[in-house]
């Protein structure tokens, strides 16, 4: 069998606020393979956010160990995971998070400025990103300039720019209308079985949970275990 | 309710408002420490004498004129004294350490210049002690001396050498026209010696100081003179004292209009420092004030909010600023003299107020741009604003 | 590159409070460099006025020309000293002087002027050989004629040429105009010292120039002199003469300048942090994003400090240019030092050029710090205010 793309060990996060301690993610080991497209769901205040940043070690956890396309992150330093996180992860925010003063291109160019790649390597490899989320006519094109579909095309576009090993997708089309939703989930689905990606996508719609392979729900920092 | 609203609006961000009173106070520093160094230079001309004319040659300040002028001068109606004095340049130690030495008649040096405030008993020793000489307490703390103290002396336009006994040390009413540090000796033994050193400059003055008589209109003592002189040997110029001495600052004219000048940049740095803060504020409560428009306040209102604070903060600011300007002035007065004198620039009512003033002005026209595009924005843009 | 795109382009999203910040440096750096200018300027004016080949000797105790005191016996000896240059004509390179401070009352405003004048003889251009007449000629020795610098002829509608002078009860004709390249000397009327000695009343003269063989032999010259109890005289090099004479007004300039350049930069500075510190406010998505993509915390303290840089860089140039235009503006006034009047002017130097800008440089530098700092050390998740949950 493949190594598993993210196997978690007795994850525990917890956060203090005030004098109370407050465990979002309680004791959670699982592992997901590659190839999967898994839909993590679960109510407002689950933790289903905190475990994508765990995965994307934007988050540490407060025990436990975190491995992650064949590293261990628990312990890593900062810089170090920066790097590791421009190589290994893409990740598509619910607010699309595109740079204001730069042009659709120029966004989906940005992760490819951590690496070595020539101008013109850079160049192609936007433009093959643009096209494959259909918006290679509107590359110069400004954020304020587009529709909130049209922005989060362009933010999968710069999630899979750099070819990570894996996609992580917070609430993707949680301020989407029904039809761009609709598109975006498409794309998403097609990224991972034509090309294989591997893709997390936190969720609250049962709806957009539907168009993923597999469905994990998420209660007071609980996974809850298959039948 | 406005007017709280008002305050706490401008407390709001702390970081900035400290930022936002920094720089104004900063800049209302440099504005007072300018005006200090204008009205510096301006002193003499506003404190001067009504009453004492100064006559000098009509070619050059730097001619001498004779001893027997003070006859005829004295004989002019209207002229109620007759006060005369040379430049006595004295070298001390070396060129660096000099100071103002004047040689004047004493008989007639303390009516004439009432300013002088010296013990009684110092200044019927010094009367009677040709040899000796008075000092301002400035020049007395500058070098440590006292009286009784022998201070010897290099001679420059009065060649030799000099030991000078101190009888007094002076204090000055009025420091702009009568300095704190400067040396007088009796102008007949600085001209008796002269008569050996340099005959040919014997019995001759550099400068008249009439005294006119109560009610007497100077400029027709002013014209008297003159024309008393007009077509003798060396022609007078006389002047009343104020514009002697205004005469000469105006001849400074160009670098004292680039010091007002530059006092006009900084409060435009000011404003811009100001404007700054103030747009950014407004900016980042549009959405607020959309909101205040749908509750039913009027766009005057907003208007005052904006305005208020702006004055508040520019109010601040100034206070700030006037708080460093004393320490401040005494360190620029140490700089600008390069340690020569002792003391400190004078921060007048006048100085305050200027500043305070500018500073409301500054306030006001801050807010101006930032008041007119809020009460220009209609309440659905304002909602809209994702600031 | 993108770096430079993105900085720059975010200066420009925020282009109001962008303009106010840099004009507010800009401001600053134009007054520095301003200061910078006229000080300098007159310390080129005072420093070229006088030729180092030549000794300028004042009676001994004497600060200035117009305290000095030399008699014609004295002149005579001193003159026929060794190592001071003859001319073709077997003349000594040697001039004597009287200088005065004439007070004239100008014809427009009434108000007083002070003039130097200077009486002197024709030898006096051998002695100064970058004296130079441009217009008209030289003034005939026995007359009352008069030729001036071109900052008189400039600053005095009377004084031009043709013109009459009146003072002493006589008429002074302007028969030609000098320059002087761009010394003190310029601010100077030239005229018979005879002539000069009788309206003024003289018996001496202020001063006496001679030319020597070469620069080398002064020391040994001056020591020579000042030695002989003969002459009571001091000697100096005719440059650093004149330099003295304006030492006080160019540190007035200087340390006035300077202090209040200092403490409001200070209030510059404080706008460019309240400019930054408000633009990390407004990205804090936008850092978080970032750094989720990979960027570290040192890209962040960059982007930023580079940022404030260029806002430094843009206000330093702006002010440079503003300075620039005063360059070769002349103004005249009194020298408290001397009484005399002199015109000098603004001159601006490649140097000041790249001061003013680093200055501006440092300025965004210091004022974009600590809001970098804090950009820099954002915590990701804070940043992009995801919930805790």
């Amino acid at each position: 069998m493949v190594d598993p793309v993210v196997s978690l060990h007795n994850v525990t996060k917890t956060y203090i606020r005030g004098d109370t301690e407050v465990s979002v993610i309680r004791d959670l080991s699982f592992v997901i393979p590659a190839g999967t497209f898994l839909a993590i769901m679960g109510p407002s205040g689950s933790g289903k956010s905190t475990l994508l940043n765990v995965m994307a070690g934007i988050d540490r956890p407060t025990s436990g160990s975190v491995v992650v396309a064949g590293t261990r992150l628990d312990h890593m330093s900062e810089g170090a995971m920066a790097r590791w996180r421009a190589r290994h992860i893409g990740y598509v925010f619910q607010t699309y998070n595109l740079i204001p003063v730069l042009t659709a291109a120029e966004n989906v160019e940005l992760p490819l400025a951590l690496t070595h790649l020539s101008r013109r390597e850079r160049a192609e490899h936007v433009k093959t990103a643009l096209r494959l989320v259909g918006l290679a006519d509107r590359m110069d094109h400004y954020p304020r300039q587009l529709s909130g579909g049209q922005e989060q095309r362009v933010g999968v576009a710069r999630a899979i720019v750099s070819d990570p090993t894996m996609i992580l997708a917070d609430e993707p089309t949680g301020n989407l209308d029904r039809e761009s939703a609709d598109d975006i989930l498409t794309l998403l689905a097609r990224l991972n079985r034509e090309l294989g990606k591997t893709i997390v996508m936190v969720t609250h719609d049962p709806r957009a949970a539907e168009r993923a392979q597999m469905i994990r729900h998420l209660e007071k920092g609980l996974l809850e275990m298959p039948p | 309710m406005l007017v709280r609203l008002m305050l706490r609006n401008t407390v709001r961000r702390p970081v900035r408002l400290a930022l936002t009173i920094g720089g104004l106070a900063m800049v209302v520093l440099a504005f007072g420490l300018l005006r200090l160094t204008l009205d510096e230079w301006h002193s003499g001309a506003k404190a001067a004498a009504n009453n004492r004319l100064i006559t000098v040659h009509a070619m050059s300040d730097s001619l001498q004129l004779p001893l027997a002028y003070r006859e005829r001068i004295a004989l002019i109606p209207g002229v109620q004294l007759v006060h005369y004095g040379n430049v006595f340049g004295v070298e001390y130690r070396d060129a660096k350490e000099s100071f103002g030495a004047f040689a004047e008649h004493m008989g007639t040096f303390f009516e004439t210049y009432p300013e002088i405030l010296l013990n009684e008993g110092d200044r019927l020793a010094f009367l009677k002690d040709r040899g000796g000489c008075i000092i301002g307490w400035k020049l007395a703390a500058r070098f440590g001396w006292k009286v009784g103290d022998v201070i010897p002396l290099k001679g420059t336009t009065h060649p030799g050498n000099w030991e000078l006994v101190v009888r007094g040390i002076f204090h000055s009413s009025n420091p702009a026209i009568m300095g704190e540090g400067e040396l007088y000796v009796h102008w007949q033994f600085a001209n008796e010696r002269l008569k050996s050193t340099a005959p040919d400059r014997v019995d001759q003055v550099g400068w008249y100081v009439a005294t006119t008589a109560p009610g007497m209109n100077p400029r027709n003592v002013v014209e008297a003179i003159d024309a008393t002189f007009a077509n003798s040997f060396a022609e007078t110029r006389t002047e009343r004292e104020q514009a002697y001495i205004a005469g000469w600052v105006a001849r400074s004219g160009a670098l004292l209009e680039a010091l007002d000048w530059l006092s006009g940049v900084m409060n435009g740095i000011a404003a811009l420092v100001l404007v700054n803060a103030l747009a950014m504020a407004v900016r980042e409560r549009t959405r607020e004030y959309g909101v205040m428009k749908t509750l039913g306040f009027q766009p005057r209102h907003l208007v005052t909010l904006v305005l208020g604070e702006s004055l508040l903060v520019a109010l601040g600011g100034a206070v700030a600023g006037l708080g460093l300007l004393y320490p401040a002035a005494r360190l620029y007065a140490v700089m600008v003299a390069g340690g020569k004198t002792v003391g400190t620039y004078e921060i007048t009512a006048e100085t305050i107020w200027l500043c305070l003033g500018a500073m409301v002005l500054v306030g006001a026209l801050a807010a101006l741009w930032p008041a007119v595009r809020l009460s220009r924005m209609t309440t659905l843009e304002g909602l809209r604003h994702r600031g | 590159m993108l770096w430079s795109v993105y900085s720059l382009r975010n200066l420009w999203a925020r282009r109001v409070t962008t303009l106010l910040t840099l004009s507010g440096l800009g401001l600053v750096v134009f007054v520095f460099v301003a200061i910078l200018m006229l000080a300098h300027g007159l310390e080129r004016t005072m420093g070229r006025t006088g030729d180092p080949a030549n000794a300028i000797l004042l009676s001994k105790g004497a600060l200035s020309e117009i305290e000095s005191s030399l008699s014609r016996d004295q002149t005579g000896v001193l003159a026929a000293q060794p190592d001071v240059v003859t001319l073709e004509d077997h003349q000594v390179a040697a001039v004597r002087e009287i200088a005065l401070q004439l007070t004239l009352r100008k014809q427009d405003r009434g108000s007083l002027a002070s003039l130097s004048v200077r009486g002197s003889s024709p030898v006096a251009f051998a002695v100064r050989p970058r004296v130079r007449i441009v217009r008209g000629r030289a003034w005939q020795p026995g007359t009352t004629e008069v030729i001036v610098g071109s900052q008189v002829a400039r600053q005095f509608p009377e004084a031009r040429l043709a013109e009459t002078l009146r003072f002493g009860r006589r008429e002074w004709t302007v028969v030609g105009i000098f320059e002087a390249e761009g010394s003190g000397f310029d601010s100077e009327v030239w005229g018979d010292v005879d002539q000069m000695m009788t309206t003024f009343h003289r018996t001496a003269f202020s001063s006496m120039t001679l030319r020597l063989a070469d620069t080398e032999v002064l020391p040994a010259f001056k020591a020579r002199l000042e030695r002989d109890p003969r002459f009571k005289v001091s000697v100096k090099r005719e440059p650093e003469y004149y330099e003295g004479k304006a030492e006080g007004l160019a540190r007035l300039i200087r340390v006035t300048g300077l202090f209040l350049t200092v403490v409001f930069s200070v209030g510059a500075i404080l706008g460019a942090t309240m400019t930054m510190s408000a633009s990390v406010a407004h990205r804090t998505t936008e850092i978080g994003t970032l750094r989720t993509l990979g960027f570290t915390r040192g890209h962040i303290l960059q982007a930023f400090m580079l940022e404030s840089i260029l806002l430094g860089l843009a206000g330093g140039l702006l002010g440079v240019a503003g300075a620039a235009l005063l360059n070769r503006v002349t103004i005249s006034t009194v020298n408290w030092d001397t009484g005399a009047e002199l015109a000098f002017g603004f001159h601006l130097t490649p140097g000041m050029v790249g001061e003013g800008v680093l200055f501006a440089v440092f300025m965004g530098l210091i004022g974009g710090l600590v809001p970098a700092a804090r950009a820099a050390r954002l915590d990701i998740v804070q940043a992009l205010g995801e919930r805790t949950a």
